[in-house]
């Protein structure tokens, strides 16, 4: 079968704040070329490792974000690699960058330059903050962006620190929406011809991860705040996460016509087993305007359902809810993820090969499936340099003398 | 000469609910797509009924989280359930190059739009169903929200603090990870479609795309069987890394050391204490064996400092800060302001609100949110004259019959 994107090529030339970018790209089947310095992409040193040894070609963060790409090495530093890469230039489709702002133009290798070498080219910039204005040149990692993009404020217990989630989120928001970005100047080329340049920010990319903050203050002029396993639903709070017996659930209350049935038939379970206090018995959920409804109703309530559900564990509220229709799900682990049946019956989990490890490692599968054109599978992540005869021979026809003298003068 | 639109041209017609769906209309319609968003009056979106809403006044036209994700949208009513509804939505069908919909699976068919049958209206129509949990499969029938597929997604289980229970990120966090990849995808397979003429169905699953946002702790347990848990805000590689209280009421900065070099411009900047030359701190092995006196003993600084200043000291020496924002310290931004990302556009309802612009820029074909989000059934009119060419007569008629609720 075809994939959507044969024949494009990509030079991939990001770090892990732009890696993702590329690894969409060639889940739907460009051949993405990722650009190393001879000691390695950054990404690569980064954990966890496979069985713990630190290693670059044992970087699991790696393996991830590079599947079906290939790796040349190149000394972006030196002349003959400012060369070797403009003849690479010529055919591709797509550069995908990550260094600070100015740098690919300090190497002499910034749009102007690239664009007269092949006018068609799609150029993608991932920067912290963007290439210009005031933060330019600041320092963006992970917990900085997100903190300045606003989900953090609002994530975590009111009286602690705000939190992230412990994977760089901002590199996979900015890199996923570097690829929707790249494709849309894809299409504009394909259909006019005309290729251009694409500046993605993080920070930005960063805000569109939470739709809140931004909304509260410009629309009730409130500053959200923080609110732990608790939400505010109208004026008061209604508790969201609870305890159970082997880890925790998820559960929303709502009220109105579409509640009644699960909710007051969850109520008649506890009810079954003994453990509804009297008020709420003959309670019905569809007279429930949680607009309105006061903390003391949800204190009271949530004590009620904290004490049946701890009691149960997260699987059989699940089969109930299920069949019920009750807003409950289970806050899985990465075990029981890997064990969901729905992902299971989609056979979504892939096994990727690697060799070199004399192994396989499962992996998340196609994030879309696709009638006429299904997301490629996944092949491992190039070892360094692993193409660079492929491509340095094979496709600009250098010798193997000329890789000796590349290799010894260190540009590749 | 004004600049053209990436996506000139292109038509889309989105028979979507709540975020995902919407967003990705949404973004289309900035890059130049003509959107055209269908709603029923019977069933309002969820986003249009909940907070917060302008000025506190609860209303279908006034809610925010609705306005968010369908700017530059036209907004058309359609009773699916009516006869002449049905045929409306088919001449859209057939007018369209995109049909996103991102109903509970199932919907669609029982309206006769599911792919088998809108391809014989449009042959080579691509059509995205995206849904929590995709289209099959034995828990395609859950009913929720993405707040309860983040959870099901695993980001809960490994957000929060080490000595508590699952806090998880804010909100419904898989609806704002799915829409850039769906773009993606959809612009993929409209250069396919041009390339080869073939249309596709795209069934895609929240959760699915969610768990590749915590790929690499997957990878961790499927080949070093680790089960990631909690570590609030600590990070492997880095020390004094995470969220420190500041001066002020809940104010809050971040600081990352990554290496020597910025522990050392750390240290100028807080003044050089004496604690700062102690060996527990002399190494990143040290700090992160002492993290926590660490924090403690950084946190003793930042209180005296508000989050900005922390911010701008530690950037003009290169160690990566921020401020920790809030609603109001994202339109104050300085950056925001100079990258323009938020625009107030005038509402037909609820006057000026500010709208998100796409976090990335295009150089010959600029394009930002240019339309405020449509009031329920606003261009009803619009769409039936000049999208689908009807005439006043049929026009009036079609509103007669009750199909345009």
């Amino acid at each position: 079968m075809d994939n959507l994107l044969d024949s494009v090529r990509v030079l991939d030339l990001t770090d892990e704040k732009g890696l993702l970018c590329g690894r969409i790209l060639g889940d739907m089947g460009a051949d993405v070329v990722i650009v190393e310095p001879p000691s390695g992409n950054s990404a690569r040193r980064r954990g966890p490792f496979y069985q713990d040894i630190p290693h670059h070609e044992r970087s699991l963060f790696w393996f991830f974000l590079n599947t079906n790409k290939r790796s040349i090495t190149l000394n972006l530093k030196s002349a003959g690699g400012i060369e070797l890469f403009k003849e690479l230039v010529k055919t591709a489709d797509f550069v995908i960058q990550s260094f600070p702002p100015q740098y690919m133009s300090k190497l002499g290798l910034d749009y102007d330059v690239l664009s007269k070498l092949n006018p068609k080219l799609v150029m993608t910039s991932i920067t912290p903050f963007g290439i210009d204005g005031p933060y330019a040149n600041y320092k963006g990692t992970d917990i900085v962006i997100m903190g300045l993009g606003g989900l953090s404020y609002i994530s975590g217990e009111p009286t602690r620190e705000p939190i992230r989630i412990p994977v760089p989120q901002s590199c996979f928001h900015t890199g996923s929406w570097a690829a929707a970005a790249s494709m849309i100047a894809f299409y504009h080329q394909q259909m006019t011809g005309e290729g251009q340049s694409v500046e993605v920010s993080m920070q930005q990319s960063a805000t569109w991860a939470t739709y809140a903050t931004q909304e509260w203050w410009s629309y009730a002029g409130m500053n959200l705040k923080r609110e732990g396993t608790w939400r505010q639903i109208g004026t008061a709070r209604m508790q969201i996460l609870f305890p159970c017996k082997d880890g925790h659930v998820m559960m929303f209350l709502i009220g109105g016509a579409a509640a009644a049935s699960g909710q007051n038939l969850f109520i008649k379970w506890m009810d079954a087993e003994g453990m509804c206090p009297d008020w709420l018995r003959d309670f019905d959920f569809s007279e429930l305007d949680v607009s309105t409804t006061s903390q003391d109703f949800f204190d009271r309530l949530s004590d009620a359902l904290a004490g049946f559900i701890a009691t149960k564990k997260k699987g059989e509220l699940f089969d109930w809810a299920l069949q019920n229709t009750l807003f409950l799900a289970p806050v899985n682990n990465i075990r029981d993820l890997l064990e969901n049946p729905q992902l299971k019956a989609r056979n979504f989990w892939i096994d990727v090969e690697h060799t070199e490890l004399g192994t396989s490692i499962t992996y998340p599968g196609p994030f879309a499936v696709l009638t006429e054109t299904p997301i490629k599978k996944q092949k491992r992540a190039p070892l360094i340099g692993e193409h660079n005869m492929e491509i340095y021979q094979g496709e600009l026809g250098l010798s193997r003398d000329d890789l000796v003298v590349l290799k010894q003068g260190g540009v590749i | 000469m004004k600049k053209p639109l990436p996506l000139e041209g292109l038509k889309i017609v989105e028979l979507t609910r709540v975020a995902v769906g919407p967003c990705v209309g949404r973004i289309l319609g900035d890059c130049g797509a003509t959107v055209i968003h269908i709603e029923t009056a019977r069933r309002p979106d969820t986003l249009r009924i909940i907070f917060p809403f302008k000025d506190g006044i609860a209303g279908i036209n006034r809610a925010a989280y609705f306005n968010k994700y369908n700017a530059d949208k036209y907004g058309m009513t359609l009773d699916l359930t009516h006869p002449q509804g049905i045929k409306v939505m088919h001449r859209l069908i057939e007018w369209t190059d995109v049909f996103i919909e991102s109903n509970a699976p199932g919907v669609v068919a029982k309206h006769g739009l599911d792919y088998e049958s809108v391809k014989e209206v449009k042959p080579d129509i691509i059509m995205l169903s995206t849904c929590q949990m995709g289209q099959k499969g034995p828990l395609a029938r859950f009913k929720g929200y993405g707040v309860q597929a983040a959870a099901m997604a695993g980001f809960h289980e490994v957000t929060g603090y080490p000595d508590s229970g699952p806090v998880g990120p804010f909100g419904s966090y898989t609806d704002v990870v799915s829409p850039q990849w769906l773009i993606a995808v959809i612009v993929a397979s409209l250069i396919y479609r041009q390339r080869s003429g073939k249309g596709q169905y795209i069934d895609h699953s929240q959760l699915e795309t969610g768990t590749h946002f915590l790929g690499p702790l997957i990878l961790d347990y499927t080949s070093n069987g680790r089960l990631a848990t909690r570590v609030s805000n600590r990070e492997e590689s880095a020390a004094p890394h995470g969220a420190y209280r500041c001066k002020g009421e809940d104010r809050w900065c971040t600081i990352a050391v990554c290496n020597d070099e910025q522990w050392d411009a750390f240290c100028r900047v807080i003044g050089n204490p004496p604690w700062t030359k102690d060996t527990s701190f002399s190494s990143l092995l040290q700090r992160k064996r002492n993290e926590d006196e660490l924090d403690r003993l950084v946190e003793s600084w930042t209180l005296k400092h508000t989050p900005e200043e922390v911010m701008s000291l530690m950037q003009q020496v290169g160690v990566a800060s921020g401020i920790i924002a809030t609603g109001e310290d994202l339109h104050n931004n300085p950056q925001f302001r100079h990258k323009g990302h938020f625009k107030l556009l005038n509402h037909s309802e609820i006057g000026e609100v500010p709208f998100d612009n796409p976090p990335f820029q295009f150089s010959k074909t600029p394009c930002e949110v240019r339309m405020a989000s449509p009031c329920l059934g606003e261009h009803n009119e619009y769409i039936c004259h000049h999208i689908l060419g009807m005439s006043d007569e049929e026009f009036v008629e079609l509103i007669q019959s009750g199909a345009l609720e």
